[in-house]
C-alpha cells in the first residue's frame, strides 16, 4: 500500500508542480465562472446535477488521458522497474485522476450551492454523489485507454471507436437533459443518414448508455426503479472492465517509452 | 546467477537480439560492449522487464524486482523533485521501510558524491549530476543485480573514476554487475567477464582472459617488401597482416615465424625493426565486429 501511495504522491506532485497542473485547476475554475457563477438568477438543482456531473465526468476522462500520457516517458523507467507489477502503475494514475477530480468537483459544488435557487436537502446528496463518482471513475477509465501510454497495437483505434459509439448513445439518449430522441433522428438525418437503418445501432448504444443516463435519473431524485438505483454501480463495474483492458494492454506492452 | 537461453527479440522487421545465450555467474562485473545497434540496450530492458522477449528464456528467478538496480541508457527524471525528496519516494516505491528509507538514501547519496546538493532541485541538473542521481537510485538499498546502461556517459574523467570505484566497491559487498558500455577503457578496468554483441548476437563471451588473449603479436618492419615476396608470404597459414612496409604475426605460433623469416631470408629481405605488442581490447573489438572473429551463436 506505501508502494502504490508512494507512486501516487510522485504523480500528483509532478502534475501540479508544473504548469500542466496549473491548467486543469483553471479550467475547473473556468468551468464554475462561466457555467455556474455567472448564470443570472441563480441556478436549481438539475441544472447542478446535469452541468456539474456531465463537465466532471468529461474532465476525469480528459485528466485520465492527459496523466496518462504524462507518465508516457522515459523518467516512469525508474518507476516501472520497481514495481512488482505494472498494473500497480495504472492503478495510481487512476488514484490520481480519481482524487483531483473528486477534490475539484466538491470545491465547485460548495461554491455553485451559493447560486442555488432552493438548498438541495442533505439527503438527496446520497443519491447525487454515487452517480457523480461513478461517473468520474468511468470517465477515469475511458482516459486512459485514449492514451499513448496503454496502447497496444490497434487498441487504441478501438478505444476511439468505442468513445464515438459513446457519444452516439449519448445523443440518443437525451443525457444532456437537453435533446430528444427527434432531435437526435434530425441530426442524423442532416448527415444523410436514415435513423431507421441504423435503428439497431442506435439501440446498442442507447444500451450502452444507459447506466449514464440512469444515473442521472436517480441524481435528478426523479421516480426511479430498482435497476436505475443500480446504475451507478453498475457504471463502476463497467468502468472496472475498462481498467482491467488497459491492465492487460499495458502489461503486454514493450516500453520504449519517449524521451522527456 | 542469470540464465539468458536462445533469446529473441524483434522490432517490426528488426531482429535486435538473436536466439542469444549468455550465463552471468553471481558476483561478477560482467561487460556489454558492441556498436550501436547491436542489442546491448534491448538485452538489459528485457532484463528488467520494459520490453518482452519473443522466443527463449530468462531465468532470474532466484530475484525479484526489489533485488534489481536498473540505470536507464539516458535518465531521465521528473525535475520538479529535489534529489533526495525524489530518491525517498522511490525508495518507498521500492518497497524499503521507513525505518530504513533515510540511511539508505544517505548512503546512495554519500557514495555518489551528491550529498552536498541533496537539497537541489533537478530542474537544470548538469548531465553528470543527472548520471550520478542515476546511479544513486540503481544503488539503493544495496541491489543483488545491477543492470547498468552507459553508466559512464556524459561524466568527466574525475567522476568516472569515481564510477568505477562505487562499482567495484558495491561489487566487493556482493552486488553482481552488468553494464553496457561504449568505453572499452572502463571495461578493462572493472570488468571480470565480457560479452562482444554485434547485430543481436554474441560475437566472443566469458572471462576477461578468454575474451582478450594474454598473447602479444610480432611486428616485423622491413627496408621493402615486393609483392611477389608478399604473396609468398600470404600463402603460408595463419594469421599474418600486412601494413605497407610491415608484418604481423602472432607471437606464440612460432612455426609461422620462422616460415615468415625464411622467406625474409631467402629474398634477402632486411628486417630494419622488430617489436612486440601486446593485444589491446580495442583491437579485438574491432577484429571481432568486423568480422575477424567467428560468431559464437552460429
Amino acid at each position: 500500500m506505501s508502494r502504490l501511495r508512494a507512486t501516487v504522491s510522485l504523480i500528483i506532485t509532478d502534475l501540479f508542480r508544473s504548469l500542466t497542473g496549473g491548467i486543469v485547476v483553471a479550467g475547473a475554475i473556468a468551468f464554475l465562472l462561466v457555467a455556474i457563477l455567472s448564470v443570472t438568477g441563480g441556478v436549481d438543482r438539475n441544472y447542478v446535477v446535469h452541468l456539474v456531473g456531465g463537465f466532471f465526468g468529461l474532465y476525469a476522462m480528459l485528466l485520465g488521458w492527459l496523466v496518462s500520457d504524462r507518465t508516457n516517458r522515459s523518467s516512469s523507467y525508474q518507476i516501472l522497474v520497481r514495481m512488482p507489477n505494472r498494473s500497480m502503475f495504472l492503478a495510481a494514475i487512476l488514484i490520481v485522476v480519481i482524487v483531483t477530480c473528486v477534490v475539484l468537483e466538491l470545491v465547485v459544488t460548495v461554491l455553485s450551492l451559493t447560486r442555488l435557487n432552493e438548498p438541495i436537502p442533505l439527503g438527496a446528496w446520497f443519491e447525487i454523489a454515487p452517480a457523480w463518482f461513478s461517473l468520474v471513475v468511468f470517465g477515469a477509465t475511458v482516459g486512459i485507454h485514449l492514451s499513448e501510454l496503454v496502447r497496444y497495437g490497434w487498441s487504441r483505434i478501438a478505444a476511439y471507436a468505442a468513445l464515438g459509439f459513446l457519444l452516439v448513445g449519448v445523443n440518443l439518449n437525451g443525457v444532456d437533459g437537453g435533446r430528444s430522441l427527434g432531435a437526435s433522428t434530425r441530426w442524423l438525418s442532416r448527415l444523410s443518414i436514415n435513423p431507421d437503418r441504423i435503428g439497431w445501432i442506435a439501440g446498442i448504444a442507447k444500451a450502452l448508455v444507459w447506466p449514464i443516463s440512469a444515473s442521472f435519473r436517480v441524481a435528478r431524485s426523479e421516480a426511479y426503479s430498482l435497476w436505475e438505483g443500480l446504475a451507478p454501480a453498475l457504471l463502476i463495474f463497467a468502468a472496472s472492465l475498462i481498467f482491467l483492458l488497459a491492465v492487460m494492454t499495458f502489461d503486454k506492452k514493450d516500453l520504449v517509452l519517449p524521451e522527456d | 546467477m542469470i540464465n539468458i537461453v536462445d533469446i529473441s527479440k524483434r522490432f517490426g522487421h528488426i531482429a535486435a537480439l538473436n536466439k542469444l545465450n549468455l550465463q552471468i555467474p553471481a558476483g561478477s562485473i560482467y561487460g556489454l560492449i558492441g556498436p550501436n545497434g547491436a542489442g546491448k540496450s534491448t538485452l538489459l530492458r528485457l532484463l528488467v522487464g520494459l520490453v518482452a522477449q519473443d522466443a527463449g528464456s530468462i531465468d532470474i528467478s532466484c530475484l525479484i524486482p526489489d533485488e534489481i538496480g536498473y540505470l536507464p541508457e539516458r535518465p531521465r527524471f521528473p525535475t520538479r523533485f529535489t534529489i533526495s525528496e525524489y530518491l525517498r519516494l522511490l525508495g518507498t516505491v521500492s518497497g524499503i521501510s521507513d525505518i530504513d528509507l533515510g540511511r539508505q538514501v544517505r548512503e546512495s547519496l554519500d557514495m555518489t558524491g551528491l550529498a552536498s546538493i541533496a537539497h537541489r532541485r533537478m530542474q537544470g541538473g548538469s548531465k553528470g549530476m543527472l548520471q550520478r542521481l542515476a546511479l544513486a537510485q540503481a544503488i539503493m538499498d544495496r541491489p543483488e543485480l545491477l543492470i547498468l546502461d552507459e553508466p559512464f556517459a556524459g561524466l568527466d574523467p574525475g567522476a568516472q573514476a569515481a564510477m568505477r570505484d562505487v562499482l567495484l566497491q558495491l561489487n566487493r559487498n556482493g552486488s553482481t554487475i552488468l553494464l553496457s558500455t561504449h568505453r572499452l577503457a572502463d571495461v578493462t578496468q572493472v570488468c571480470t567477464h565480457l560479452a562482444i554483441l554485434s547485430r543481436g548476437h554474441i560475437i566472443r563471451k566469458g572471462l576477461m582472459e578468454e575474451v582478450i588473449p594474454g598473447s602479444t603479436r610480432v611486428i616485423l618492419t622491413l627496408d621493402n617488401l615486393a609483392t611477389d615476396v608478399q604473396d609468398q608470404i600470404s600463402a603460408i597459414p595463419g594469421d599474418i597482416r600486412f601494413d605497407g612496409n610491415s608484418i604481423d604475426l602472432p607471437d606464440g605460433d612460432l612455426t609461422l615465424k620462422n616460415a615468415v623469416i625464411q622467406v625474409l631470408i631467402s629474398a634477402g629481405i632486411d628486417v630494419t625493426r622488430l617489436e612486440r605488442k601486446r593485444v589491446s581490447l580495442e583491437e579485438t573489438y574491432i577484429a571481432a565486429i568486423s568480422g575477424g572473429l567467428v560468431e559464437e551463436e552460429e
